[in-house]
């Protein structure tokens, strides 16, 4: 039993560390430049449509990979000098709407270019395979890989923002933006680079989702809605924030989908608990995204601003 | 001066929308009431947010859930009047006079809850907050298995019934829905100009200066919140019976965004406007594809969201007044 | 009409009220000065009930306001006016003043009652608006109004409540002289029949108004007595960093 326990933690934490690169990005758009980007998880897609069809080509995963960086990032400079900047003086409502509209544009574009047929990816050689964890699981070396990659992404990101001046800029404009644009500093240059960083982590987090899942259109959006929990929960603006809703959340859905079948099975009968745990087990994030926010409508960890 | 022009538009628009089936069936294209059907219910819908988000600047990203509580509500009834089963110790039903009722009373009682948890919150946590319980509800569609899951299911015994009248005439049908669409748009009108209206005008300028002149912001916020949901319960519910289908995608949270888009596309805080927009949104729907082809450009018609998209995107940040501002020359 | 006792209010390590206490007799115009940061804004934000106090007794009209929530202050009779101007600018200026009446009435949810068709509630709030003046202005837009007009709207808006006390934060801030003078006209003839309680930092207005002053350093009243007394005061001189803040306008310049 613990071993099913621990493996399943473990998947937890790989979710959360899909969350975490995609919720970063989020989170520092927001909290940085009052931004709700919503078009977010299409460049997961496109990371993970960028590698499935490079490794198509290339039939190597790492060249793939490195090749698929400059795609993510190119396809975000553009979207954020055409559209984004346009948007940072506008309000929610506008946002909502544009990148919405963006995402209808970018999923029909992916569509016309990859079908409507799920591409798929297999696991590197490589990284193929199991390694044993503390000797009580055999758990999927690939999946360890990411948890590693994630938490190495969180490490140099922790890096940037307590150390660098870069860092130092980004954690002032969170907080009051006005100072930040008095010091002398090309806000516009820094807004492009913080999206398009944003939008690399949530691309190479496709990257990396790859061999894991079918590449289809919407994938990114299920995701995204995810990391709005995430990001609620961890509180907007803040990376570490959103690292531990992160992995909160891929913590408590993973292990939700696994076991809550079973505890209502102790309940119900068996058909109606399988459908209904079905239910709850989706539900549940989003169960606690609203009691956190009815506990504290601006979140836990709210970046409180200064201005 | 703004109030006759309005009047006379709607005056128009009523006569039109009255002498449509006769006009269809002379051109032979009857089917196409059934394409006016959908407009109209799913005016609607869009009438019912654009209270909230064009009069009192709710930005509500789950208003679907209300269409699917409606549209559900008529869905077990059938279903349980077909199959001759009981849901909680009651009777399944197809009269038009208990579903459609029902689905405006839960629907209220539905945006109560929802709305007294939400409203505790303010912008993009606003935003957030709604968006999951629109999720929640969608995922527990999804997971009522005996009423068809992820498939949805139909209703097997056609529409709800109504005495002296026969709803699966499709004419008949249409007409139905329009008396509900004429109902809600007066009653909304009526709302918006009502003292009411002005609160609401009032939060959406100036929320935190409410409570210094006397008013609970939040009870205000709270009674459109659940008008709002009422109307869009009663959309779902006539949706139901206009497909005889119902399925958790009513309440997929892409639906509310598509709610949103036609009222900005309209005009918001117009009431007119979202009319105008649902009719654009279910037009281009249609005939976007056939424009598309027609021009040779086959593989766009496919895809014509791919269009659509950018479309929207300049409407947003350029033409916000929506159709309502280019047909009335006002901004909203 | 107004007792408030050993009210205390922190922000983390900062006081902001600290064992504050301070009486406004009925009737009279009463004058709150002190030093940037003293606590004046957050007091009043206390008393119109946007903040809780940690600590305290707040007693208005005979009744504990602290029970109050801060939505039924103004149909008891408290009513705050802002010191940044915070009016409705999309309505007109004749409806910013109907919507508070029509809140005072219970009005304020009522789908059935049209809002344009309430003449008798057109003709109290064109009554209002020539109380201060601004009757020409009755169907401009508020948000396209000079700025002290807008502070002219909000002094209506607060009349229309009918107040037994009325808070003004900083009424004059980012006025004119003459716009001045006409709040201060407008003032001096409410001084009958409402209570003020006047947070100011302009010393000519202050000493030409005020029936009391009371003086508010650190959180704390220093001093509460009349403007003589409180102009002689050596406290007060120090506690204005050397006596210079107490200068008015026409000593410094």
């Amino acid at each position: 039993m613990a071993q099913l326990y621990f493996e399943q933690l473990l998947n937890g934490i790989q979710l959360g560390m899909f969350l975490f690169l995609v919720s970063s990005g989020l989170t520092l758009i927001f909290g940085f430049m009052n931004v709700i980007n919503l078009a977010h998880g299409s460049l997961f897609m496109i990371g993970a449509y960028a590698i499935a069809f490079l490794h198509g080509v290339t039939n190597s995963f790492l060249l793939a990979l490195i090749l698929s960086l400059p795609v993510v990032a190119i396809f975000a400079w553009v979207i954020e000098v055409v559209i984004i900047s346009r948007l940072y003086t506008r309000d929610h409502l506008d946002q909502v709407l544009a990148t919405f509209a963006l995402i209808l544009f970018i999923n029909e574009g992916t569509t016309m270019l990859f079908g409507r047929t799920p591409m798929f990816l297999d696991v590197p050689p490589l990284l193929s395979g199991m390694i044993s964890i503390f000797g009580v699981v055999s758990y999927p070396l690939y999946r360890i890989a990411i948890i590693v990659a994630g938490l190495a992404v969180a490490f140099v990101l922790w890096i940037i923002i307590a150390k660098t001046r870069l860092g130092m800029l980004i954690r002032a404009g969170t907080t009051n933006r006005e100072t930040v644009e008095q010091l002398g500093v090309n806000i516009n240059q820094l807004n492009t680079i913080i999206f398009v960083a944003g939008a690399m982590f949530a691309g190479f987090a496709g990257m990396l989702a790859g061999p894991l899942t079918s590449v289809e259109v919407g994938m990114g959006e299920n995701l995204l809605i995810l990391c709005f929990v995430c990001i609620v929960i961890g509180g907007i603006g803040s990376i570490r924030g959103a690292l531990l809703g992160a992995i909160t959340v891929g913590v408590v859905d993973t292990m939700g989908r696994a076991f809550v079948p079973d505890l209502l099975g102790k309940f119900l009968e068996p058909t109606a608990a399988s459908g209904i745990s079905a239910g709850l087990s989706s539900m549940s994030i989003y169960l606690l995204m609203v009691v956190v926010l009815v506990v504290k409508p601006t979140g836990l960890f709210p970046v409180v601003k200064s201005h | 001066m703004r109030y006759t022009q309005h009047t006379r538009f709607l005056i128009v628009c009523l006569v039109i929308l009255i002498l449509l089936p006769w006009f269809f069936q002379t051109i032979e294209s009857s089917y196409l009431v059934s394409t006016f059907t959908r407009l109209v219910i799913f005016a609607i819908a869009a009438v019912s947010l654009d209270l909230l988000i064009g009069y009192t600047g709710l930005v509500s990203f789950g208003h679907a859930a209300f269409l699917g509580v409606g549209a559900y509500t008529v869905g077990i009834l059938s279903f349980h009047a077909y199959e001759e089963t009981t849901f909680l110790g009651l009777p399944g039903t197809l009269s038009g006079l208990v579903s459609i009722p029902l689905a405006i009373v839960l629907s209220a009682l539905v945006a109560l809850i929802i709305g007294a948890l939400s409203l505790r919150t303010k912008g993009v946590y606003f935003i957030m907050i709604t968006l999951s319980f629109g999720q929640m509800l969608f995922f527990l569609f999804v997971s009522l298995e005996q009423y068809g899951g992820d498939d949805g299911m139909m209703m097997f015994d056609g529409r709800n019934t109504l005495p002296g009248f026969n709803l699966n005439d499709r004419v008949e049908f249409y007409y139905f829905c329009l008396t509900w669409f004429v109902l809600f748009f007066w009653f909304s009108t009526r709302l918006v100009r009502s003292k009411f209206g002005r609160t609401l005008a009032a939060i959406r300028q100036n929320e935190d200066r409410l409570s210094s002149i006397g008013i609970n912001e939040y009870w205000a916020k709270l009674q459109i919140f659940v008008i709002a949901g009422i109307g869009a319960g009663l959309a779902g519910a006539l949706s139901a019976n206009h497909t005889e289908f119902i399925s958790p995608d009513i309440t997929h949270w892409t639906r509310s965004g598509d709610l949103m888009i036609v009222v900005i596309l309209g005009g918001m805080g117009t009431l007119i406007g979202p009319v105008l927009g649902t009719f654009l949104f279910l037009l281009l729907e249609e005939f976007l594809p056939l424009i598309l082809h027609s021009l040779g450009l086959n593989l766009l018609s496919e895809h014509w969201r791919f269009v659509f998209g950018p479309i929207l995107i300049l409407m947003v940040l350029y033409a916000k007044f929506g159709l309502y501002g280019l047909i009335f020359r006002q901004r909203s | 009409m107004l007792e408030i006792q050993n009210l205390c209010k922190s922000f983390g390590a900062l006081k902001a009220s600290d064992d504050l206490s301070l009486s406004v007799d009925q009737g009279t115009i009463h004058a709150l000065i002190g030093p940037n940061g003293a606590g004046k804004t957050t007091l009043i934000s206390q008393l119109s009930g946007y903040m809780q106090p940690n600590s305290g007794m707040i007693t208005f009209d005979g009744q504990d306001l602290l029970t109050v929530p801060a939505h039924k202050r103004p149909h008891a009779g408290l009513v705050r006016s802002f010191q940044i101007t915070s009016v409705f600018p999309e309505l007109t200026v004749l409806d910013n003043i109907c919507l508070v009446l029509q809140s005072m009435r219970g009005h304020a949810h009522s789908i059935i009652r049209l809002a344009a068709s309430d003449y008798f509630e057109q003709n109290e709030a064109q009554e209002i608006l020539t109380r201060v003046g601004l009757n020409d202005k009755a169907y401009s837009l508020t948000g396209n109004l000079a700025h002290g007009q807008k502070r002219q709207v909000e002094i209506a808006m607060a009349l229309a409540t009918k107040p037994k006390l009325l808070l003004l934060d900083e009424p004059m801030a980012g006025m004119g002289t003459e716009e001045s003078l006409q709040i201060m006209d407008l003032l001096n003839v409410l001084r009958k029949s409402v209570t003020m309680l006047l947070v100011e930092h302009d010393m000519d207005v202050v000493f030409s108004l005020a029936d009391k002053i009371s003086v508010l350093v650190y959180g704390r009243v220093v001093a509460s007595d009349t403007p003589e007394n409180i102009r002689n005061n050596q406290d007060v001189q120090e506690a204005y960093l050397g006596g210079n803040e107490l200068k008015t306008k026409a000593e410094i310049c």
